[in-house]
């Protein structure tokens, strides 16, 4: 593989990681940003027609780690609607992410590690990684915004973060299992 | 009287807020006289306004400008090869950076004022 076919790949797995952590907005909005940040990352990388690997490192490296730029578009969609429609649980919802992502200083919110790139998520904490899934993904309920606020605000620790991720995958696990025993002649 | 490494850590904080407050001002400003795309406006910022925005600050910023109404946006076929996305102020986000502008000069001539004593050799 040559170094422009290196760089295109870094792009194509940059942008890969980035378009499911935006699943939570309309589909056209999100091809749309996958398309702007291909046009800019190209322009950004190109030197004599040929795209430069190091200059591509370096731009993914400014735009950040896939999951925090995706947050940062959610956030601004969540404002705007909570603008707009006024809804309190939207409000709640968007002060809580809010709380959650900017009192929690161990995610990467900037660039990545000092080769360029943006953390792996397999280089982060399992409670990192759980806040990553829960601030990118819009459709986490009320309950589970405020929690992790909560959770980050009071101790920082992911610790408590580890417990609470534990505590939750018990309980989803017994409502699947509850769920799968009860026959529709139970429910009546 | 030499400051102390935890004020210059607060100022850094400080002018950090700073900057971000303004960012939509200065985005908007330098909309004013033309479409651009991404990368253009992020030279722009640089090079008159002094303001090294990183991209993941700026791409969320002009999609939620435009969400809001205040800028259009088009793809355009560029010579590169590739389409770019120029965003331009619509007749709203026009109204609204005037609206801004307006402000900022009474607000930073107000603060001027106060600023003059602390730093008598910056006086205009």
């Amino acid at each position: 593989m040559n170094a422009a076919a290196r760089a295109e790949h870094e792009i194509d797995d940059y942008l890969k990681r980035l378009r499911p952590a935006l699943s939570a907005l309309p589909a056209a909005q999100a091809d749309d940003i996958i398309k702007e940040l291909r046009s800019h990352l190209i322009d950004t990388a190109v030197v004599d027609n040929q795209l430069d690997t190091q200059r591509v490192a370096d731009a993914i490296a400014r735009l950040g780690d896939p999951a925090t730029l995706a947050s940062a578009y959610l956030m601004d969609n969540l404002a705007l609607r909570a603008q707009t429609t006024r809804s309190p649980l939207l409000l709640l919802r968007l002060v809580a992410l809010w709380a959650a992502r900017y009192s929690s200083p161990s995610l990467p919110i900037a660039s990545g590690s000092g080769s360029g790139k943006w953390p792996r998520m397999t280089s982060l904490t399992r409670s990192d990684a759980f806040r990553h899934r829960q601030l990118t993904h819009a459709s986490c309920s009320v309950g589970t915004s405020f929690r992790l606020a909560w959770l980050s605000v009071r101790s920082h620790s992911s610790r408590q973060l580890d417990i609470f991720w534990e505590k939750s995958r018990k309980y989803r696990r017994i409502r699947d299992r509850d769920t799968a025993w009860t026959t529709p002649g139970d429910r009546a | 009287m030499s400051p102390r490494p935890s004020d210059n850590l607060a100022v850094e904080r400080w002018e950090v807020q700073v900057r971000k407050g303004v960012l939509e001002l200065v985005v908007l400003a330098a909309l004013w006289s033309g479409r651009l795309y991404g990368l253009e406006l992020i030279r722009r910022l640089e090079s008159d306004a002094k303001l090294a925005v990183a991209e993941g600050t700026l791409y969320p910023l002009l999609s939620r400008l435009h969400a809001d109404g205040q800028l259009e946006a088009e793809w355009v076929e560029s010579d590169a090869g590739h389409p770019r996305k120029y965003y331009k102020l619509t007749p709203e986000g026009r109204r609204r950076v005037v609206q801004m502008t307006r402000f900022w000069r009474k607000f930073t001539s107000n603060i001027d004022e106060i600023l003059a004593p602390v730093l008598p050799e910056y006086k205009r």
